[in-house]
């Protein structure tokens, strides 16, 4: 089977979890791209921060962090702040009570899976994922500019509503952090695909 | 470039606004004369008649009229506030005229709309003060429902009349001067009012005023409802409550911004001074009911309840406003007394044994806000702190309650025991004069009486070994109750931890299931053969931990202090303090032999560490827990203490309370404590916050025990 072409990102305190969790660490490389582990909550966040607009991310977060003042669910909230996107499933030891799982609800976390969960469960929640993010208007707009030439892709493509001249790898970066250009463009894309197959412009056989 | 021409549109309102602000917004009728009499409040009135005509059953003589002799309106008092909706004209002036200067409670202008809830017809008349011109107002909403029904028609044709085109005729008549008041006549009534509805009504607008403010803000209401011989002209009062077992009255000091709450001395209830807390300065009045004043209370006023702590703004209910959920359990628990766990082991108070009010006012409180239905308050710290304010007095009362109870007890078992003694006494006393006695009908008689003497004598015996064995097991239910408590909290950290084991050993069975013979992973199954081991001996811990509890509760051993406090701190946490990388200490070399049961001694040692371990979380410099003994004056000294981030002053004298906590965001259920301090009394021990070992923050408990027991 081919690696899907991921990186999963993983956020939890517990020291040496590769050694530990040889097993699902040899199955989630077996699955996916690579593979990077974060101890220390904050590095997680930049590293997603920063390679939002370079890769695809899937986050596994764990939720307790004994030693630490803030938890799971406040790195998930500041990976909000910045991306509504990448997709975040989160691992947890813990049952969560009625409101802070809400709290999880409200920051679209993909899935909760538990600590005692098989490797295929995690393997098959993080494929999920991975396919549902796959239906993503900015992995479509990614696959689409793939089959351009690099001279295409940097070439200032569309005017947006302030005038501003964008290219397609910079339209692809406003999606993926979710400026409000990128939502803006999104919304459009939407509305004028719908438009053209109502009115027959085009069919979704092609 | 282009001439701009600008053009301007007006919003317009529907017909249909009128059930948007009246039927709609408006919830349920009793709600509805709520906000029309709170009018009257606003309007300086001292007395409200509020008349129900002919209500049941419905007919087009059927009338609600509400009366007041308040400060009345004149013509653009009418024109300027009556007719403009969401009137401002009370955000302006939060204060009502002299002599009363109440604070004004409507603020939205929207609360004349009530009328429609209650009918579809209103004639309004009113005199100002001082002239003796009655200006007479007509509204027909039904006018406004018929205009609706025909513009939804289909091919209605005609002008498209909006809310604010439809005309309401007006007229003035003349009086006799110094009349001055509103009387809204309510006709063409949508419902029935049953008697049981007037009912409801009393015992909603008997809670428009709170109780102590009458005094001040005089405010009759009386309803008058002839068809039904239980409320004709009946005046709604709040009953001034003289059947409670016990009265509280707490108050402050503005000017030196200290607020009085209730402490226990020597087991009776007082009253201390601390500083403002975070909700504002706030008067309480309790009343709490024992059974006997219940039965009381119910038989007096059998169209009350008792039912909870409501709180007035200045002077004027704030919440639960207008709440008739008939039944009970329905009702809103604002303090959430009822809420508190574990409900009736400790002998709890909940909201059908009080009745009180808070007193808070827009000024002092100004953090504690409405929340928009009425019915609760914005999440604000001010409301959160009076929650716990509140919540932190009752537990005092159930306190105080619980010490009088306890020295009943012991009053009653000395008094059985006095009349043991009295008995075996008196019986030594009768085969002496037995002896003497000479006449043999004397002696028969006395030896009759012995005999009688001796059965009650083995009565007494034996209702004092039921009286002792009942004592005891009442007090293993409660220990019982504690090692449930204490369990629960490590369960939850039990199941974390055999949960990530189980995962891992899953995942690598499941691995080796699934590759196993392929060569490409020989390396990993080793690995994992490993992994699988050492889990097992985690998960093998667990349990041994865990089985503590499964243990006989009421075994009571030797046990040795100094070994016991080793391995809790070198064994049982030593693996924890390192994950959360804390240095812990432990100094002893004085040993002391207690006899008590284990588990419940190491409670108090887990209570102590898991609080010092939330007190840590945030230290950024180095985190350290120490616990030291020495022997002084014949007791055995433990100091235990840490340098988290201490225990501010104003809640140095509740931390021992039950249910009392300041971590409740990481799971403290603020038991702890209360369970430490528990645990030392049943040792005769004491424990005490003393001046912190390290600086600049952290805390230090002084445990001491007795060497004598």
């Amino acid at each position: 089977m081919d690696k899907l072409n991921a990186i999963i990102v993983i956020i939890d305190d517990e020291k040496n979890i590769e050694k530990s969790n040889i097993a699902l660490f040899t199955e989630l490389k077996i699955n996916f791209e690579s593979v990077i582990v974060f101890m220390n909550q904050q590095e997680g966040i930049n590293y997603i921060k920063n390679n939002i607009d370079k890769q695809r991310m899937l986050v596994l977060l764990d939720l307790g962090f004994p030693s630490e003042p803030t938890n799971g669910h406040d790195i998930l909230n500041s990976i909000r702040v910045f991306s509504f996107l990448v997709p975040v499933l989160i691992w947890s030891g813990i049952d969560e009570d009625d409101e802070t799982f809400a709290d999880l609800i409200n920051n679209k976390a993909f899935a909760f899976l538990n600590k005692n969960a098989s490797s295929d469960e995690i393997i098959s929640k993080l494929t999920e994922a991975y396919e549902y993010a796959d239906n993503d208007i900015s992995i479509a707009l990614e696959d689409w500019i793939s089959t351009h030439s690099d001279e295409d892709k940097n070439k200032p493509y569309i005017l947006s509503l302030n005038g501003k001249e964008l290219t397609l790898n910079e339209i692809l970066k406003e999606i993926r952090i979710q400026s409000d250009i990128g939502k803006s463009f999104s919304k459009k894309l939407s509305k004028l695909t719908i438009d053209l197959l109502t009115r027959n412009k085009e069919n979704l056989d092609d | 470039m282009s001439d701009k021409k600008i053009n301007t549109l007006k919003f317009k309102f529907d017909v249909s606004a009128y059930r948007l602000l009246g039927r709609e917004l408006i919830t349920d009728r009793i709600t509805a004369l709520f906000e029309l009499v709170k009018n009257c409040y606003d309007a300086n009135a001292e007395n409200v008649l509020v008349q129900f005509e002919q209500i049941n059953p419905r007919t087009d003589k059927s009338k609600i009229i509400i009366q007041d002799d308040g400060i009345g309106m004149c013509f653009e008092d009418i024109r300027d506030k009556w007719m403009v909706i969401g009137t401002s004209s009370k955000r302006k002036d939060r204060q009502t005229p002299p002599p009363f200067n109440r604070k004004v409670v409507g603020k939205k202008g929207v609360g004349r709309f009530a009328v429609d809830k209650l009918g579809a017809k209103l004639l309004l008349k009113t005199t100002q003060k001082g002239s003796n011109k009655l200006i007479c107002l007509e509204t027909d909403w039904s006018l406004y429902e018929d205009l609706e029904h025909k513009q939804l028609t289909l091919g209605f044709s005609g002008d498209n009349q909006f809310f604010t085109d439809i005309e309401n005729n007006y007229w003035t008549e003349y009086t006799e001067e110094g009349i001055s008041g509103t009387a809204l006549q309510i006709s063409m009534v949508s419902d029935v009012w049953t008697e049981d509805d007037i009912s409801r009504s009393i015992k909603e607008l008997s809670k428009l005023i709170s109780p102590s403010s009458i005094l001040t803000y005089p405010f009759n209401i009386v309803i008058d409802a002839p068809q039904y011989n239980n409320y004709k002209k009946q005046k709604v009062s709040t009953k001034a409550i003289d059947i409670a077992t016990l009265k509280i009255e707490l108050g402050f000091n503005e000017k030196t911004k200290k607020q009085e709450i209730l402490a226990i001395e020597d087991g009776e209830l007082t009253k201390i001074e601390v500083n403002e807390r975070a909700c504002g300065l706030v008067g309480m009045t309790l009343y709490y009911f024992d059974q006997t004043a219940k039965n009381k209370f119910r038989k007096s006023f059998p169209e009350e309840g008792i039912d909870g702590i409501k709180v007035y703004r200045d002077g004027l209910i704030a919440t639960p406003f207008a709440e008739y959920v008939s039944h009970r359990d329905q009702k809103k628990d604002l303090f959430g007394l009822d809420k508190r766990r574990w409900s009736g082991f400790f002998d709890k108070i909940g909201t059908r044994d009080l009745l009180g009010w808070i007193e808070i006012s827009d000024e002092r409180n100004p953090d504690i806000i409405d929340a928009t239905n009425r019915q609760d308050f914005v999440d604000s710290k001010g409301w959160l702190e009076l929650k716990s304010f509140t919540i932190e007095q009752v537990k005092k009362i159930e306190e105080f309650l619980k010490n009088k109870r306890n020295k009943e007890t012991n009053k009653s078992k000395s008094t059985f025991k006095k009349a043991k003694n009295d008995l075996s006494n008196i019986i030594k006393q009768l085969n002496i004069v037995k002896d003497k006695a000479e006449s043999p009908d004397v002696k028969q008689s006395l030896i009759a009486v012995k005999k009688e003497l001796a059965k009650t004598q083995a009565t007494v015996t034996k209702s004092l070994a039921d009286f002792q064995n009942l004592e005891k097991q009442k007090k293993q239910q409660e220990n019982l109750f504690f090692s449930l408590v204490s369990l629960q909290t490590y369960a939850g950290m039990l199941s974390h931890i055999t949960r990530t084991s189980i995962g891992k050993i899953k995942r690598d069975a499941e691995f080796i299931h699934k590759w196993m013979p392929d060569p490409r992973f020989n390396d990993q199954y080793k690995q994992m053969g490993g992994n699988i081991y050492s889990e097992m001996n985690h998960l093998g811990d667990a349990v041994d931990f865990l089985l503590k509890y499964a243990k006989d509760d009421q075994k009571f051993e030797e046990i040795n202090i100094k070994d016991t406090l080793e391995r809790i701190f070198n064994n049982i946490y030593h693996d924890e303090f390192e994950k959360r990388g804390i240095k812990a200490s432990l100094e002893i070399n004085k040993d002391l032999i207690v006899n008590y049961n284990l588990k419940s001694f190491e409670d108090i040692f887990d209570n102590l560490i898991s609080n010092s371990f939330k007190a840590l979380v945030n230290n950024t410099s180095e985190k350290l827990i120490k616990c030291s003994a020495i022997v002084e004056n014949n007791k055995f000294i433990i100091m235990f203490s840490d340098n988290g981030y201490g225990i501010s002053e104003d809640n140095k004298h509740r931390i021992f309370d039950v249910f009392f906590t300041t971590t409740s965001e990481q799971g403290g259920a603020g038991l702890g404590l209360f369970i430490v301090k528990s645990r030392l009394e049943a040792l005769k021990g004491t424990i005490k916050v003393v001046d912190n070992e390290f600086k600049p923050t952290g805390t230090t408990f002084r445990i001491e025990l007795p060497f004598k027991q």
